[in-house]
Parts: structure tokens; sequence; C-alpha cells
């Protein structure tokens, strides 16, 4: 507080103007912590002041019913991470440093998938899932994400191998390492900024994907954060206890932003990378 | 090394790549066309007709309906999320304090990290009749207007709309901010010199360099924007009165609701062309910045 009064006059109140952006910003989150430890009547009593007593049990519950969506998620996520990342980096690899017939002709042809809207293929999609035998799996939910994130990982990976100098491979070839050793020894090091990007970009596209996995998934044990926090607003049995669902919503909440605040630095970089590549 | 085994080697990388955007993003492409020509509802094989849901497409009132609730949405939300973003990323820009600004940005991106749908229910929970908001207008002696926001078609689509509240943070700050701290220093001791206030600075020397990133968050926006309708199928499903029936969410209830497959795609593909023309703008403006 001290250290504010010290700026100009402009400064505080542009610290003011901000600040007052950032509690507006976080005031749904606030109602979401504050309703959470409430009971109906403590919540019809006063939303805004303090829970008292808490009720833990809230939070137990809330753990108790999205346990299964959070580990689901993170199957999810994590496939979709990996499976993005390998492919996209022995494609990029390949686009980038290997000559072969129809090189040219592939690579347009990714880089032109990315403008179609994935509103247009949403209905086809389906059926092709549906037609593969994949709707209500793990891979129906996994692989049409990880083919709508391959443009971009493809281009911005094929992007920074065009960068990397010639003699750091020639020099790798010299020592007799084949494709894959040049791949995991000397470049994957390298890549690791670009990996972060495309980890951030990719994980919080998948992490809050709700329409696909709605289509995709009917058991219930399939379902992922965002498709099983809304079935449990329309859940009978918790239509007058909005503690127990808002404790839900922030259980569910917290291993991204746990995530997040752990790994603040890449986290930032990597979504105003992904940011201003596209 | 030969051509042939160059050959294999190159396709052997790649075909995973390939095998999957084919199957999951170019056959679907292609199969959508062929779709809207159709009269299906996707379980039985249904019937041909041509441009039939084209035809029929442009005698429904309610895609009319649709397509001025989609201009409403789009005419406030995509200067808010163009030039909110553009003034939140100037005053981080503008604060001394490293520190500071630094919280102020992990605060204003902190909503993108919390799941969206969680933001959603929220929300909807803060609109309810007897919730947040109404508690809130009550306690400050405004009980008379306290509404379900979300419940009349005067204020639906707005208080969708509204959720997005500060505006000025989200991926578009970052993506502005970069552009700031990409600006020469040496212009802004030049204008410095020539006692420049920051109005003036914003408007003449950094507005017009950001351009760039205006055009991109732009476009970007309603591209995005056409496409979305998450809240929609949460929490109004275009109700009430179809006063938040966006033509995204009206194709999906057609597909999913009414089990119109080709109807629905005829949807997809007009929103479709809309993004493509949209985008190849985008791609232009881009072209002439490199």
């Amino acid at each position: 507080m001290k250290k504010i009064l010290k700026f100009s006059l402009k400064q505080q109140i542009l610290i003011l103007i901000l600040a007052i952006c950032s509690v507006i910003a976080m005031f749904p989150f606030a109602v979401m912590v504050l309703l959470s430890g409430k009971t109906y009547a403590q919540r019809m009593y006063s939303i805004w002041n303090l829970p008292s007593p808490i009720q833990w049990g809230n939070y137990l519950f809330g753990l108790h019913v999205t346990m299964q969506y959070i580990g689901n998620s993170i199957i999810v996520s994590g496939a979709i991470l990996l499976i993005t990342v390998f492919v996209a980096t022995i494609a990029a690899y390949a686009f980038s440093r290997l000559n072969f017939k129809g090189k040219k002709i592939s690579f347009t042809l990714i880089i032109s998938l990315l403008m179609v809207p994935g509103i247009l293929t949403l209905i086809p999609l389906f059926l092709v899932v549906r037609s593969l035998g994949l709707l209500n799996t793990y891979w129906g939910i996994i692989l049409p994400q990880v083919a709508t994130s391959l443009p971009v990982a493809i281009y911005l990976l094929k992007t920074f191998f065009d960068n990397v100098p010639d003699d750091l491979f020639s020099a790798a070839r010299v020592d007799g390492a084949g494709h894959f050793k040049t791949m995991f020894h000397i470049l994957l090091p390298l890549c690791m900024p670009v990996f972060s990007t495309l980890a951030v970009i990719n994980v919080l596209a998948s992490w809050n994907n709700y329409i696909w996995v709605l289509l995709c998934v009917k058991d219930a044990t399939l379902r992922t954060i965002p498709l099983g926090l809304a079935f449990i607003q329309t859940e009978d049995y918790l239509k007058y206890k909005p503690g127990l669902t808002m404790a839900a919503y922030l259980i569910a909440s917290l291993p991204m932003v746990i995530i997040f605040f752990i790994a603040l630095k890449p986290f930032m970089k990597g979504m105003t990378q992904g940011a201003v590549k596209f | 090394m030969g051509r042939l085994t160059s050959f294999f080697l190159g396709w052997g990388f790649i075909i995973p790549a390939m095998v999957l955007v084919i199957i999951f993003i170019a056959w679907p492409f292609i199969y959508a066309f062929n779709l809207a020509a159709y009269s299906t509802n996707g379980l039985t094989p249904g019937y041909f007709v041509g441009f039939g849901n084209f035809i029929a497409l442009f005698k429904d009132p309610l895609f009319y309906t649709s397509f001025k609730v989609l201009g409403l949405y789009l005419v406030i939300s995509v200067p808010l999320q163009t030039f909110a973003p553009l003034l939140g990323a100037k005053m981080i820009y503008s604060l001394k304090s490293d520190k500071l600004g630094y919280f102020f940005r992990v605060i204003l991106v902190l909503p993108l990290i919390v799941p969206g749908m969680v933001s959603i229910l929220v929300w909807q929970q803060i609109y309810y009749s007897n919730g947040a908001l109404n508690a809130f207008l009550s306690a400050i002696g405004f009980g008379q207007v306290t509404i379900s926001w979300v419940g009349s078609p005067d204020i639906a689509l707005y208080a969708l709309i509204f959720m997005a509240v500060p505006f000025i943070g989200g991926i578009n700050m970052l993506i502005y901010l970069a552009g700031f701290m990409n600006l020469p220093t040496s212009l802004y001791e030049s204008a410095k010199l020539e006692g420049a206030g920051w109005w003036h600075i914003f408007k003449k020397i950094e507005c017009p360099l950001l351009m760039p990133q205006v055009r991109i968050s732009f476009i970007l926006s309603i591209v995005g924007l056409i496409q979305y309708y998450d809240s929609i199928v949460v929490m109004t499903q275009g109700g009430p009165a179809n006063s938040t029936l966006l033509t995204s969410y009206y194709m999906f209830e057609n597909a999913f609701e009414f089990g119109k497959l080709g109807y629905a795609t005829a949807i997809g593909i007009i929103l479709f062309v809309i993004c493509l023309i949209l985008t190849f703008i985008n791609l232009k403006f881009m072209k002439d910045r490199a």
C-alpha cells in the first residue's frame, strides 16, 4: 500500500481502474466461493456474508461427484496433447527436413484445413465417428480433437524446424545419427518453448470442449468436466442445494487453476505466443 | 539416400497426421456438402433434395430471426472484444511497476483458466430470479428492477453478452500487450520531447502501429462468435421467445433436437461461407503485414 502511494496521481488512478476491473472479473468466482461453503438456509439469509459455519461437507460432496469427471478430463486432455505433439513433431520434421514426392501438396492440404470451421464439420463429423463405431468411447472424444489441433501444431513446429541451422543437422548425420535420434537428441531440447506454447493452447482447448463431448458421450462414466458439470446442474436432488453444486464447480475448477499458478511463467508465455501466432 | 527410401521415409513420418486430418476434418468437410443436399435424420438414408434445403432455409422465418439475433450479438460483442482489450493492454502497459502489471495481467487472464462451463453455470446462478444479482440490487435499494435476467426476451441476449464483463482481458489483451511491447521506445522519446499527452500518443502513434493486431482480433472475434453456442445450449436453448436464437444454435437445434441433419448442415454451409470470406480478408491482411 505504501508503495502505491509513492506513485504519481495518474499511476494511482490507473491502478484503481485496473483494480476495479479485476474485482469485476473475479466477481462470479467470488460468488462461487462464497456460496460453496453455505447451506440453502445460509444462502437465503445472505449471499454476501462469509459462510459461518463453513459447510466443509459441501467440498467432500463436490470432490465425490467431480472426481470421475476430473479423471476423465485428465485422460482425454493428456492423450490429446501427447498424440498431437508426437504426430505433429514427426510430420513437421519430414516437412521441414526431408525431400519426397507429394510433400508440398500434403503440407498445403494440412494448412488449408485451418480454414475449415468446426461448426461446419460438427454434424458430418458426428456421423463419421458414429460409423467408425467410436461414439461413446475415449477414442471418439480424443481423435477428432487431435485432428483439429494438428494443423496449427504442424505449422508452428515446421516454422521452428526451418529456423534450426543446417549445421546442427549435418553434424548429427556425420556422427551417424538416424532420423529419430536426430529428432529426439537435437531437436527436442531446442523445441521446449514451442512445446510449451502448444501444450498451453492445446490443453486449454480440450479442457473446455463441451459440445463435442456432449454429442459423443452417452455414458456418465465418460463425462469430462464441462459435460459433467452441466449435468450436475440439472440433477433434481440438487435443485435447492446451491452450496453443493457450487462446491462441485469449485473443485472442478481447481486442477487447471493450480497448474496455472505452479507453471505461471511458461503458462502466460505460452498463451501469449499461442495468441500472437494465431 | 535413394529417392525411393526418402519417399517412404517422408510418407512414413507424415502418414499418421494425414490419416487423422483426412478422416476427421477433410472427409467431414466434403461430406457436409453431400449431406446438405439430403433430407435425412441420420438414421435412415433419407432422400435427395438438391438445393431444397437452401430454398427451404430462405423461406424459413426462424432462420431470418436467427440472423437478426446473430447480427445484434456481433454488433455489440465484436467491438467490445476488439477494443476493450486494447484499452486494457494500454492501461497495463502504462503501469510503471512491472510487478503490478504482471499481477493485473494474471488476474485478467484467469477467467480463461477456469473452465468456461463453470463461468456459464455460475452466471446462471447469478441471473436467477432469486439469484445473486437480484439480491444485490435489492440490497442497494433497487428491489423494483429485479427480474429473471435470462428469462426476459428484451434482456436475455444482453445478459449473455454481459457475462464477459469487464471485457478488457482475455486472449485479445495478450495479443495487444505483445504488440505494445514490440513498439520501439524511440517513438515514445520523440513524442515526449514534443510534449504529447498519453491520449495523443495512444491515438496518433500506438493505434496506427497496432492496426495489424486490431485487425486480427477483429476477425478472430467475429469468426469465434459466429461459431459460439455453449452458453445458449446450457442456459437459454434459444429462448425466451427466440431472443437468443443465434444461427449457430439454430443449426445445433435442427440437427440434434429436431433430427434434421441435412437442413442443419445447409445452415452450417452458410456460416462457413461467411467465415471463409472473413478468413480470406484476414489472410490478405496478414500477408500485407509480412
